[in-house]
């Protein structure tokens, strides 16, 4: 039998009806066939720059494909809108998955997926900018480049630092002042579970290559920002 | 530190988490960061694993919850997906060939001394 649906969205709703399993399945590999160029590639675009990056590719891929068959009733879409605007949605929610299976595998975490969370953790770019403009508007469009991103980090003494860094940027949540200064305690826990250390040492390695990457960013400041 | 500084800081850390995600060192959260790093083209082009192609056996594995536990059959060996990106006329460098066989390496040596504790 043969997928006739054409609506990625209608593809969802199917794969969501646990009791039609045949139906579900061929819906769900149907979905699936359309997207998974797109997933793969952003996946592996981001997980390529960490260590193990081909292991950590294949298991946030593995896992976001393992979550959008049990929460696919979760992506919710008025379903008159047009094909353009639903795969943009659709390609959102894929990467909010991937992003927190990203973030649990780098960090060891086991934190579960909340499926009423997997729709809305997108953000809202217009909410993003009203923010920046409000605590600094004449910085809202800095980004550092790519070359002086690469070289901060690479100013990191060992593989380790540069992990619980990430990790710690991960979580980042601008605009959360003091707890957006600190990693979250769960997941300081289960790195010093895998590096054998302290709670402690964490923190102090997390602030002290912060530190090392910030005075270097700050050197870089006015003439490389871009 | 004083305030001026503390704010400097956090203006440099906001626009360099920015930069994280607009480079693609950590997942989009907005549609400009997602079509930025879609926009990006790869050196080297690495094909979907033949493992992954089929959505049911991805099910049927379950759920990966730590990087060591990782665990693809033996018939979808690394040297399979590269043959199959050779038959695909894709070229992969020889760095890209050498992380695909130190990541499988290493996952199989972590099931091994997991395997042996037990």
């Amino acid at each position: 039998m043969k997928m006739e649906i054409e609506e990625d969205h209608d593809l969802l709703v199917i794969t969501s009806m646990k009791d039609e399993p045949e139906m579900r399945n061929m819906a769900f590999t149907a979905f699936c066939n359309r997207y998974q160029d797109f997933l793969w590639d952003v996946v592996l675009k981001v997980c390529r720059k960490h260590s193990n990056w081909y292991e950590l590719s294949r298991a946030v891929y593995s896992n976001t494909i393992i979550n959008v068959f049990e929460y696919a009733g979760s992506f919710s879409i008025d379903p008159k809108s047009d094909a353009k605007l639903i795969r943009t949605k659709i390609e959102n929610w894929l990467i909010s998955i991937a992003n927190r299976e990203f973030k649990n595998l780098a960090s060891g975490s086991k934190d579960p997926i909340d499926p009423s969370e997997l729709y809305d953790t997108f953000k809202d770019e217009k909410a993003v900018m009203k923010i920046e403009n409000f605590m600094e508007e004449e910085l809202d469009d800095i980004t550092f480049s790519e070359e002086i991103v690469s070289k901060a980090l690479a100013l990191l003494p060992k593989e380790r630092d540069k992990h619980i860094l990430m990790v710690y940027f991960q979580y980042y949540e601008k605009g959360k002042g003091d707890q957006a200064k600190n990693l979250d305690p769960k997941v300081r826990k289960e790195l010093a579970l895998k590096y054998n250390t302290t709670e402690v040492n964490i923190r102090q390695i997390n602030s002290r290559s912060k530190k090392i990457v910030i005075d270097f960013l700050k050197s870089n400041y006015n003439s490389k920002a871009q | 530190m004083n305030e001026k500084n503390a704010k400097m800081d956090e203006i440099i850390e906001n626009a360099f988490v920015k930069s994280l995600r607009h480079h693609g060192f950590l997942f989009p959260e907005t549609q400009t960061e997602l079509e930025i790093v879609k926009s990006k083209k790869e050196i080297e082009e690495v094909p979907l694993p033949s493992e992954l192609e089929d959505p049911m056996q991805i099910i049927r594995r379950g759920k990966i919850e730590s990087i060591s536990s990782v665990e693809f059959p033996e018939n979808s060996d690394v040297e399979e997906n590269l043959a199959r990106a050779a038959r695909e006329g894709k070229d992969i460098p020889d760095d890209v060939k050498n992380q695909m066989k130190k990541d499988k390496d290493s996952s199989k040596r972590k099931d091994n001394d997991e395997n042996s504790k037990q």
